[in-house]
Parts: structure tokens; sequence; C-alpha cells
């Protein structure tokens, strides 16, 4: 077992920004962690790290073993980031509409739906799937580049729960 | 126009990570001047499924913040129309928070499942920034 400490800053600037006050929130919550993990690492959106598909950051549990991240039999907290570099080089920033989509591992529809610009990032517990490709949640965690854009690099991280 | 500015930090001691981990991230988001800036919170039932609806995928793109303000209730955030339990993507642990950019083709629902703890009053908090 380990602390993972998670902390998130939230301000703003700008008379609209919330409201008619700036918004300055911070939050903090340690959270219990055990193996498997993959700490902070960077791929290519057509990276394969886990041998279970491009792009696939958590495996399913047709996908893989247990001892890999199988989000179908635990939590895993989540961090991505699209980093604005071409996978190409890993130096050239990438066109600012080179987005990237975030998805479960079988880029269910009805499911998780993120869409990442150069910079931004994302924090989240993801829940365990159900273990079914037709089940309600699929399970896992993709990334896809946008059909007309490049590869990119991807920073990412996740934590058993 | 206006400045959201999120920033996250990871943080690990060296026993329990064996290298230290002291991580931070942060972005500068551009909103616009008429763009939904939404502050709510949401008491949750124990409905498995159901639940009320936190996200209307008629606003488009939105950056969402999210915070599980109970202690121990495991507050499930599921996607589309399919509201089960089983059906989440999210479990928000008692405390926890997530935050993340939605594209905005999916609606968002919250419920605690069958823990029968029936409804909790302020139970979840939820910041939507339209872009």
């Amino acid at each position: 077992m380990a602390t993972l400490t998670t902390a998130l800053q939230l301000t703003s600037s700008g008379t609209t920004a919330q409201h008619s006050d700036a918004l300055g929130l911070s939050v903090t919550k340690d959270i219990t962690v055990t193996s498997p993990s993959q700490g902070i690492s960077r791929i290519s959106s057509a990276g394969n790290p886990l041998g279970a598909g491009a792009g696939i950051l958590v495996h399913d549990a047709d996908q893989g073993t247990v001892g890999q991240g199988n989000a179908t039999t635990t939590n895993t907290i989540v961090y991505v980031r699209h980093t604005g570099l071409e996978a190409a080089d890993g130096t050239t920033a990438c066109a600012a509409d080179d987005y990237i989509d975030i998805t479960d591992a079988e880029s269910t529809a009805t499911g998780i739906q993120m869409r990442m610009y150069p910079g931004e990032f994302a924090v989240f517990p993801l829940t365990a799937g159900d273990g079914t490709d037709a089940g309600d949640n699929d399970g896992g965690l993709k990334v896809t580049k946008s059909s007309s854009g490049s590869d990119v690099m991807v920073e990412y991280g996740w934590w058993t729960r | 126009m206006a400045t959201l500015t999120p920033t996250l930090t990871l943080a690990g001691s060296a026993a329990d990570f064996g290298d230290a981990l002291n991580f931070s991230s942060t972005k500068a988001l551009t909103l616009g001047d008429n763009d939904a800036k939404i502050s709510r919170t949401f008491a949750v039932n124990d409905l498995d499924p159901g639940g009320p609806q936190i996200y209307d995928a008629g606003l488009g793109k939105c950056y969402i913040y999210l915070r599980n303000l109970t202690d121990t209730t495991v507050i499930h955030i599921t996607a589309a129309a399919t509201t089960a339990e089983n059906a989440s993507w999210i479990d928000l642990a008692g405390g926890e928070f997530a935050f993340f950019p939605w594209a905005g083709n999916v609606d968002l629902f919250a419920n605690s499942g069958d823990d029968t703890t029936g409804v909790i009053a302020n139970a979840l908090e939820v910041l939507i920034y339209q872009v």
C-alpha cells in the first residue's frame, strides 16, 4: 500500500470567469493505492504500452491479464495529458486542432467521451468495467488521435486504488 | 474573455514509490464571455439505475469538475441514458474529485447505486465551464 496525494487548484481571471467573483478553489485528497501502477509516462497516441492494442492505456478484461492494470477488477486513479507535441519527433508542436479522444478500451460511443486539445489534461478515478464487450461498461481506457491529425505524445499515469 | 487555470499536483513519498513523486501539470483555458459557467451541488440517491442528470450534452464541450462531498458514500458517474451502477465509468469515493474535458456528445448522471443510504443532500459538487 502507498499514499498518493492528489491536489487540484482552480483559479480564474477576467470579469466573466465565475459569476461576479474570481474563482479560487483548492482541494486535496490522500488516496491509498497499490500495485499494479503506471508511473508518469509518455507514449505516442499510436503506442501499444500493454500489448493490448494501439492507444490502450488501461486494458479491458479480454485484452490482458491482472498485473498489467486490469480495469475490470480494480478501480484506477488516472491522469492523462495531451502534451501538444508531434509523435514524429517528440519536440515539434502539433497543430492546435490535433485533438485526442479518450474512451473506454472498446471506444464505446455511450461511455467515456473526453476530447483533449494540446495542453489539456484530466484526472479521475476510473471505474472497474463489467468485463464484457457488450456490457454496460466495457472498461479500460484508450486514446485515439483525431481522424485528420497527426499522432501526438500523450503523458499519462495510473494507480490501482 | 476569461481564463480558467487548473493545476494538478500528484505527490508520494520515496518510501511508497521508490522515487519520490512530485508532479504538477497546469493549463490556462480560455473561456468565452457568453459561455456557460455553472456551479451546483446535487443530492444523490441510492438508485440503480437512476439519479440526477448533472450535465446535458446540449452544452457541447465543457471542462467539468466533480467532487464527492461525503465522507464514505461512493458516487457513481454514468454516461448517456444507461444510469445503472455497473455502467458507471467514474466511482468517486468520499472526498475524491475529478477534472476532465468532456467532448459534449453524451449526458452525465450521478447516483450512489444500491447502497441503501437513501437520499444524501449536498453530496456532489459540480462545476461546468462551457468552451
